[in-house]
């Protein structure tokens, strides 16, 4: 016995070996580093190149600018245009009234005209009469022309036969002679030119203004732009800080936090925290799994250890070192299979055992149950009741919901006395309202012994795993049958209890919820 | 009779090869996936022990690689995974059985054998015997000494399937995959009542039907 309770001291040293188990998961928590000042703001620069915020409003600035652009050009085009055209006409008019003069008398007319005429538009005005020969006959010039300018305007014929043909003559950016030319049949011209400031007044006003609106437009909608991204983007940069708190720190509990607006990235930040929360919740299972199992494996590993030790210091007799032997193995089946349903029972607990769901009858399962304990009731002479007059269709796993009612009628034999009755009943139970099928229906199995009972005291104990009651103990079982039943049944979605059997006894509840359309019609 | 073991860890490797060349195979060893697969290519086994977790080439793959090969070579796969989807992954990809780590090497070494009997298809006797023990698969009669004995249909079975392994023990969870058709072990003592049942009626005097403690059932010739 000393053996074993040197054995047992151990576990001293267990903190340490749980530390070693739980090392992978301390790993991915590393210490928290601070960043240094000097490289936060050395990432700074090529972070606000690469924020999303400033890239967007960028973007929108610049089609602004573009489509603005290709606006006002249209405008001021279609408004040169249309002065030109009005200016040129006016041009025409005055050349060809000069010219019916001329046409009606002789080039002295003409030129009486043009100096008597006090007309702001005849002052404004270029006037020039070419002889045949082409040499000028008669020039007048307007106050603010200059005279080498005039000579760079050409000479006709530009057409023939009283023609009137105008021509622009481009000087400056802004200023431009326009000259109308009227050719008669005899070789005369008659030229008439003005300057055609309409760009030079209005366009080039017009330009400057929309260059000064619309750049302050522009930095006004690229300012916007930037806040108003800025602060359409803070959930993303919530869920970075978030992630990158979890990754430095490792701390599991971190959740972004909810800035309560609506919209894709809302939804975002909820189905995040819900990930999160799930995952946390992995790592919780995984931990206390961890714990668990190595609190449960410690008592048969040391009895294990125990019957080893023992044996190797009675080295004589081969008989009894075989015996020993042969208890190893068994009490390490035993550990192997508590690891299995442990991990069974983890798994389904965390919502992450995995489920073949098929469409079955579960009659076909209770059948099987009580067909494999068929000698076992046969030699305890217990009489195994199978009720179940229609069928009870729903979608499960055959393996894992057969383990759990092969597990609740392995119970059931386990306390029922000689002579007893162990009743299984399978049924659909109708949920309320006047549909034939409601989603409320369950499928509902029974296994009611007329055993001793469970205490009510007891009732809410008997899930918990390796728990054993006290009319248990003496029974063969790991404690563990139970809690792989009410874990395999709500992995399925369903739900179990314990009641008082009509005759005495336990009644155990298996309340599975039926799909719609799955349902027997 | 040679067997190819294909299997990585060098300690279950040596304790099988050692195993079955005490019960008389010949047997190889391939340390991995691409040398399981040469060897078997070049050699006409008998049967081969695959795991299904191997370096360079995954049990699966070869054995995929062989039945591709038109290869009948039975396989029994190896596999630290008791899951329900790898025995089905395993035998889908051609294995003919499946154990799961740890083993006990009894089980092995029967499981191995039926493979061999089934692959060689010798045409099954009608009537098993094993001693004073007969039993008719046709009339369904079964004796003990000569005795007629009267057998339910579950213990029926369990006999004739002791008796088709005779000499050899049998574990708890082949009893249950044979007798009862349940592929898993539903952690029960049936098995050990049905034995003890069985033991009443064939072997009153407990000579005959053995338990091997650690390991499962042997039915032996009565002396």
């Amino acid at each position: 016995m000393s053996e074993l309770h040197s054995s047992a001291a151990h576990p001293k040293s267990d903190p340490d070996r749980l530390a070693a188990l739980r090392g992978p998961l301390s790993t991915l928590t590393p210490p928290r580093t601070a960043l240094s000042p000097q490289r936060s703001a050395l990432n700074f620069l090529p972070r606000l190149r690469q924020s999303l915020a400033l890239r967007l409003a960028a973007q929108y600035a610049l089609v602004f600018a573009l489509s603005s652009g290709v606006l006002f050009g249209v405008l001021y085009w279609t408004l040169a245009e249309s002065l030109d055209a009005r200016e040129l006409a006016g041009l025409e008019r005055q050349v060809r009234s000069l010219a019916d003069a001329f046409t009606r008398g002789a080039p002295v007319d003409v030129i009486a005209r043009v100096k008597n005429n006090p007309s702001p538009e005849m002052s404004a005005s270029f006037v020039r009469l070419i002889t045949p020969d082409s040499s000028t006959f008669f020039q007048k010039l307007p106050d603010d022309w200059i005279e080498t300018q005039i000579k760079s305007i050409p000479f006709g014929p530009f057409t023939v036969n009283q023609e009137v043909r105008t021509e622009r003559i481009p000087q400056s950016a802004l200023r431009d002679y326009s000259i109308a030319t009227y050719q008669w049949p005899t070789g005369w011209q008659l030229q008439v030119g003005r300057i055609l400031d309409s760009r030079a007044v209005l366009l080039a006003p017009l330009k400057r203004a929309f260059a000064l609106v619309g750049a302050g437009a522009l930095v006004l909608s690229f300012a916007t732009g930037i806040v108003l991204a800025w602060r359409a983007t803070r959930p993303l940069r919530a869920v970075a800080a978030t992630a990158r708190r979890i990754l430095e720190t490792g701390d599991l509990a971190a959740r972004v936090p909810s800035s309560g607006s609506r919209g894709e990235l809302a939804t975002l930040v909820t189905q995040l925290n819900t990930l999160l929360e799930k995952n946390a919740a992995h790592v919780r299972v995984l931990r206390e799994t961890l714990d668990n199992l190595a609190h449960d494996l410690r008592t048969p590993l040391t009895r294990l250890r125990g019957t080893a030790e023992l044996a190797l210091q009675d080295a004589g007799d081969p008989a009894e070192a075989r015996a020993a032997l042969a208890d190893c193995v068994n009490e390490s089946d035993r550990v192997l299979h508590l690891l299995e349903v442990l991990l069974d029972i983890s798994a389904a607990e965390a919502g992450v055992l995995k489920l073949n769901r098929d469409h079955l009858d579960i009659r076909t399962l209770v059948e099987r149950a009580a067909d494999l304990y068929r000698e076992v009731a046969e030699e305890k002479d217990i009489t195994v009741i199978v009720d179940q007059p229609t069928p009870a269709e729903c979608q499960a796993d055959a393996i894992r919901l057969g383990q759990a009612i092969n597990n609740l009628l392995d119970n059931a034999l386990k306390y029922t006395p000689a002579g007893g009755t162990v009743t299984l009943t399978t049924m659909i139970e109708r949920g309320p309202g006047v549909a034939l099928v409601s989603p409320c229906d369950h499928l509902v199995i029974t296994v009611a012994d007329t055993g001793p009972g469970v205490p009510v005291a007891e009732r809410a104990a008997i899930w918990r795993r390796l728990y054993r009651g006290d009319s248990s103990r003496s029974q063969r079982g790991l404690g563990l049958g139970l809690s792989l039943v009410k874990a395999i049944v709500e992995a399925h979605g369903g739900t179990v209890a314990i009641t008082d059997a009509p005759r005495a006894g336990a009644r155990f509840t298996l309340r599975l919820p039926v799909e719609r359309d799955l349902a027997p019609r | 009779m040679r067997i190819l073991v294909v299997e990585d860890d060098s300690k279950i490797a040596s304790f099988v090869v050692r195993g079955l060349k005490q019960s008389g195979y010949a047997a190889d060893h391939a340390p991995d996936g691409e040398t399981g697969l040469a060897l078997a290519d070049s050699t006409d086994y008998d049967a081969m022990i695959v795991d299904v977790m191997l370096p360079r080439l995954d049990g699966i793959s070869l054995v995929k690689r062989l039945r591709a090969a038109r290869r009948v070579t039975p396989v029994l796969f190896l596999s630290a995974k008791s899951s329900v989807d790898d025995r089905i992954r395993g035998l889908q990809a051609g294995g003919d059985d499946y154990l799961t780590k740890p083993f006990a090497f009894s089980e092995l070494l029967a499981r191995v054998h039926a493979l061999i009997r089934r692959a060689s298809q010798s045409p099954e006797a009608t009537r098993l015997a094993c001693g004073d023990v007969t039993l008719d698969l046709v009339t369904r009669e079964v004796t003990r000494a000569g005795q007629a004995v009267d057998l339910q249909p579950r213990e029926f079975t369990l006999l004739a399937f002791l008796l088709r392994h005779a000499g050899r023990p049998v574990s708890k969870t082949m009893i249950l995959e044979h007798v009862w058709d349940y592929s898993f072990d539903p952690q029960t003592n049936v098995v050990d009542v049905v034995i003890s049942r069985l033991r009443a009626k064939v072997d009153p005097d407990h000579t005959r039907l053995e338990t091997v403690r650690g390991v499962g059932y042997v039915l032996r010739p009565h002396v």
